[in-house]
């Protein structure tokens, strides 16, 4: 190679080396972004922002038992059973969190806004079977929409799910759907 | 015969088969090479790919369109918002439907800021493999503030699912924009020149980068390469200029063509820079963006049950990796016949098995990363 | 060491005749303090090159286990030692058991010469910079068996190059301590400080112009041979494997990594010796030194002080630099290296001579090559200023976080 070449070589390589190592200095200077977790996190200052896609969770008081999330879930991940009869209740509103990919569409399709997406991520459990959140103690009425009202305010997001998750250590049983209580057809005359 | 009889049977003495094995340490997904070399330089490469194929064109079939875009999320999951774009405007063209402005103007600004994101990660691997760690912590810096917009904006970090069929979900608001335009500020021209001062220049990656598969212009069409492979081979060819959608001809900015920066045009080093540069005007069209956002709606009148009407789409958009394009095929009912979707990384693998001829073994793992490949890309 | 051994046995009045015992005893103590203090500055280099690095790239290192993460490496060392001890099948099973041993025996012989302060010093041979060169060789053998009898294509490639790599840039090493043996005319290393001074412009790096640029390459020369970046291929992690070392586990394999930091600090103490000035205190005479004990203490802080910021630098161009593939590195050592210095030495000579016939040339050049050193220091600091202010992240100099 001629000279020019060989001293070209050798002053880019020193000049670029010595900016390189006045960067990587600089940030020796400065502080880091890393922020400890969870130990040096502030608590007064939510992890994650509003629209945050976490776990889902139901408020039954709001549940119109449409089956419009059920249909919309492309995995297929929200399991609903409503009692067919003069009554309908919702005996069941399963919610696998561990097949859910959390991506918005039921939380876009539910007319009151009864399932949501809260903040809370943090939920890792020993027992595949325990991933599966279930909503439902006791069948409960779904809720009739009253026209031109606008639906009663449910609990705080996340309450729901947040008992759910800190409950997760406790031992796992077959969870069996609430039986819906027995209706006479015969209306509600009151016997003696 | 199979791969490992078909290879052996045109192996010479003097050469080993040494196997680039599914899983590797740079991390560019699950592909596998099958190298055959006589020590350092290597006679061929062969690719070998298939190992992360997870059935997203067949899912298509069972999935209506509207619950199909978390899937098409998955196909690049770098560079999401470029393919729900794309599917999207695909429907939206079978359904004749008309995007409001302020829709296409937040698709414009959230796709952007992928593609930085994007390249921040693909440079930053790339300067790993060959040995410089920094850098790639330091674009993972960066992109933990584009991550924390779209936090904000979508409520989600990697698989955005942001764009629905005729318009997006969110909106966007004052707290939003103030966060994006400050981290503009931050980005361009501190953070780019920081970097190129850092490992741009840096005479030992122009050393490894230079002459290191070289493509010509010719060739690079001839494999069907697109993208900043195809614009560092010295072809202006660019969607958003060539083939114009959505909002872009409102936007000024410009094509990066590689023109042989320090060796000759359509070399590894010239995809290093073509990246570096795109970034830059990224971040030139989201400040035009931002400055300029029409109110309105953000969501078109759609069906509820969305079946368009019998008859094919394709689709394509200048994501990250190049064009990714969707055919589509309806026959009136709720799920789409078939989707097929086009990527750029699938064609890149040919070229790296014909340019890995006559390189170093050191020279191969540069090239890959050159192509910016990711796996999930190249089998869906 | 023999005038420690007079010293102590006059300070307890024994007869000269257990003056062998003595002498025995010392080298035993002597080699045990080398062994622990180079088995800690590997430990403790570990855990203070994460750290080091985490701040480099804007994060943190380990800091959870004990105080700021301190006993990571004792960790980590324990973890590798109850680690199960896999000797692969067919392996040539003797060259690998031996060769971790080989590796580690040649870094640490190196220790012997080195001198911590006036009279703590294995032994203060008169050949000692050959020695020194001559046992590094060691540590080739040892990585040459590694790769062979692992029987595995990669870690023999691995090992041939790591080979070629380490015996070509012993070359440069010598050639360039040599510039700096000309002026002192002794190659034993305690002779070499003693014949400094100790105030900056004193020292060997600006007695010449060839002496300064030869300070640089023979650190160049140095990272090659201790296998560090921007010259790791062989033990590159991304070019696929891990080079000669991928089939150890456990302590074999953290014999290796122990050998590869404790040469950090015999590069950096070799430096130091012969460039940097070594222990001589600014102001002090050698008679002095050597009289006061508290003096002595002194020099060994400070011979440890400027080992330890050459060590930083190694640290710190690790995580700056990529690396060079295996050609451009023998390109680097037989065109570059090897031809400026030869060069160096002939341009060493002429100074001499030079400085013989005028003395005053000698203080004028000096103190040019001082303040030039000053110039590039301070645009140094420019430069990092510079960066820091076109960014908007601030300085914050808490080093524990």
């Amino acid at each position: 190679m001629s000279f020019s070449e060989y001293y070209n070589n050798i002053k880019n390589s020193v000049v670029s080396i010595f900016e390189g190592m006045a960067v990587t200095f600089s940030w020796m200077l400065r502080r880091p972004h890393t922020v400890q977790y969870p130990d040096r996190v502030e608590p007064s200052r939510p992890i994650v922002q509003q629209r945050f896609r976490g776990l889902l969770e139901v408020d039954l008081n709001i549940c119109t038992g449409c089956l419009a999330c059920q249909r919309t879930c492309p995995i297929g991940v929200i399991m609903i059973e409503v009692s067919k009869g003069a009554e309908r209740y919702i005996t069941r509103f399963d919610i696998e969190a561990g097949k859910c990919m959390y991506c918005g569409l039921c939380v876009e399709a539910c007319p009151t806004g009864a399932i949501r997406h809260t903040g809370e991520f943090a939920f890792s459990v020993g027992d595949i079977r325990k991933l599966v959140l279930h909503f439902v103690n006791e069948p409960v009425k779904p809720y009739k929409p009253v026209k031109d009202a606008e639906p009663p305010a449910g609990k705080e997001v996340g309450s729901i799910v947040r008992e759910i998750v800190n409950r997760r250590r406790e031992g796992y049983t077959q969870y069996i759907p609430p039986a819906v209580p027995e209706v006479s057809s015969k209306g509600d005359k009151e016997s003696t | 015969m199979t791969l490992e009889e078909r290879l052996n049977a045109v192996k010479r003495d003097n050469e080993i088969l040494l196997n680039m094995g599914p899983q590797h340490p740079s991390t560019h997904g699950v592909i596998r090479f099958i190298v055959r070399s006589d020590g350092e330089i290597m006679v061929e490469a062969l690719p070998v790919v298939g190992y992360l194929h997870r059935g997203i064109e067949k899912l298509a079939e069972m999935t209506p369109y509207a619950g199909f875009i978390p899937y098409t999320d998955r196909v690049d999951y770098l560079a999401a918002m470029f393919c729900n774009h794309a599917f999207v405007m695909g429907v939206e063209r079978l359904l004749g439907i008309e995007v409001p402005r302020r829709a296409e103007y937040l698709r414009v600004i959230a796709s952007e800021l992928n593609r930085i994101a994007s390249h921040l990660i693909s440079l930053g691997s790339m300067a790993m493999d060959i040995g410089a760690f920094t850098p790639f912590l330091h674009g993972i810096r960066e992109r933990e503030l584009i991550n924390d917009i779209t936090e904000m904006l979508c409520g989600a970090r990697l698989t955005y699912n942001y764009m629905r069929i005729g318009g997006v979900s969110n909106d966007i608001n004052d707290k939003i924009l103030k966060k994006i335009s400050d981290f503009l500020d931050r980005f361009l021209p501190g953070f780019i020149e920081e970097f190129n001062r850092l490992i741009t220049y840096n005479e030992i990656l122009v050393k490894r980068c230079v002459n290191i598969g070289t493509i010509s212009s010719e060739e690079a069409i001839n494999f069907g390469l697109v993208g900043p492979n195809l614009r560092a081979s010295g072809v202006k060819w660019d969607l958003r200029k060539n083939m114009p959608y959505s909002v872009y001809p409102e936007f000024k900015f410009e094509v990066p063509v590689g023109e042989g920066f320090r060796g000759s045009v359509g070399d590894s080093y010239d995809r290093f820079v073509v990246r570096v540069k795109e970034m830059e005007e990224s971040a030139k069209i989201i400040r035009q963006a931002i400055s300029s956002i029409p109110d309105g709606e953000i969501m078109a009148k759609v069906p509820k049950r969305i079946k368009p009407p019998a008859g094919e789409v394709y689709s394509a958009v200048e994501s990250a990796r190049g064009e990714l394009g969707y055919h589509i095929i309806s026959d009136g009912l709720e799920n789409p016949y078939r989707c097929k979707i086009r990527t750029g990384s699938f064609s890149a693998m040919k070229a790296i098995h014909i340019k890995s001829q006559g390189c170093f073994i050191a020279d191969l793992v540069v090239l890959i990363a050159s192509m910016d490949i990711v796996a999930p890309e190249i089998d869906r | 060491m023999l005038e420690l051994s007079d010293r102590i046995i006059e300070y307890f009045g024994l007869s000269h005749q257990y003056s062998l015992i003595v002498i025995v005893v010392l080298f035993f103590v002597y080699g045990l303090f080398a062994l622990t203090f180079g088995s800690l500055f590997a430990g403790i280099t570990s855990w203070y090159e994460r750290r080091i690095a985490g701040r480099m790239q804007s994060r943190i290192g380990p800091n959870r286990v004990g105080y700021q993460g301190f006993w990571q490496w004792l960790a980590d060392g324990l973890k590798c030692w109850f680690k199960e001890d896999i000797i692969p099948r067919d392996t040539d099973s003797l060259l690998f058991r031996i060769a971790p041993y080989l590796v580690f025996t040649g870094v640490l012989c190196t220790f012997v010469v080195i001198p911590f302060s006036p009279s703590v010093v294995g032994s203060d041979m008169n050949v000692g910079i050959v020695y020194i060169i001559a046992i590094t060789a060691l540590v080739v053998a040892g990585i040459l068996m590694a790769g062979w009898s692992s029987n595995s294509k990669w870690t023999l490639l691995g090992g041939i190059r790591s080979t070629a790599q380490m015996i070509s840039y012993e070359i440069p090493v010598a050639l360039s301590l040599i510039v700096v043996i000309i002026p002192a005319g002794t190659l034993s290393l305690q002779k070499i400080i003693i014949s400094q001074g100790g105030a900056p412009y004193n020292w060997y790096i600006f007695h010449n112009p060839a002496a300064f640029v030869a300070f640089f390459v023979y650190f160049i020369a140095a990272l090659a041979e201790g296998n560090r970046t921007p010259f790791d291929l062989p033990e590159a992690e991304s070019e696929l494997v891990a080079g000669y070392n991928t089939e150890y586990s456990g302590m074999r394999f953290l014999f290796f990594l122990f050998a590869e930091w404790m040469n950090l600090y015999v590069i950096g103490g070799i430096a130091t010796a012969l460039f940097l000035g070594g222990w001589r205190i600014p102001g002090v005479s050698y008679e002095v030194q050597s009289a006061s004990i508290w003096l002595e203490f002194l020099g060994f802080i400070i011979y440890l002080i400027k080992a330890l910021i050459l060590v930083n630098v190694i640290i710190w161009l690790r995580w700056t630099l990529p690396r060079l593939r295996i050609d451009q590195l023998m390109i680097m050592c037989y065109k570059y290296l090897l031809p400026i210095s030869i060069l160096l030495i002939v341009i060493s000579i002429i100074f001499t001579i030079l400085y013989e016939l005028f003395p005053l040339l000698g203080v004028v050049v000096r103190v040019l090559l001082f303040l030039t050193s000053l110039l590039i220091l301070g645009y140094f600091s420019y430069r990092v200023y510079y960066n820091i202010k076109n960014f908007p992240d601030k300085v914050y100099l808490k080093w524990m976080i």
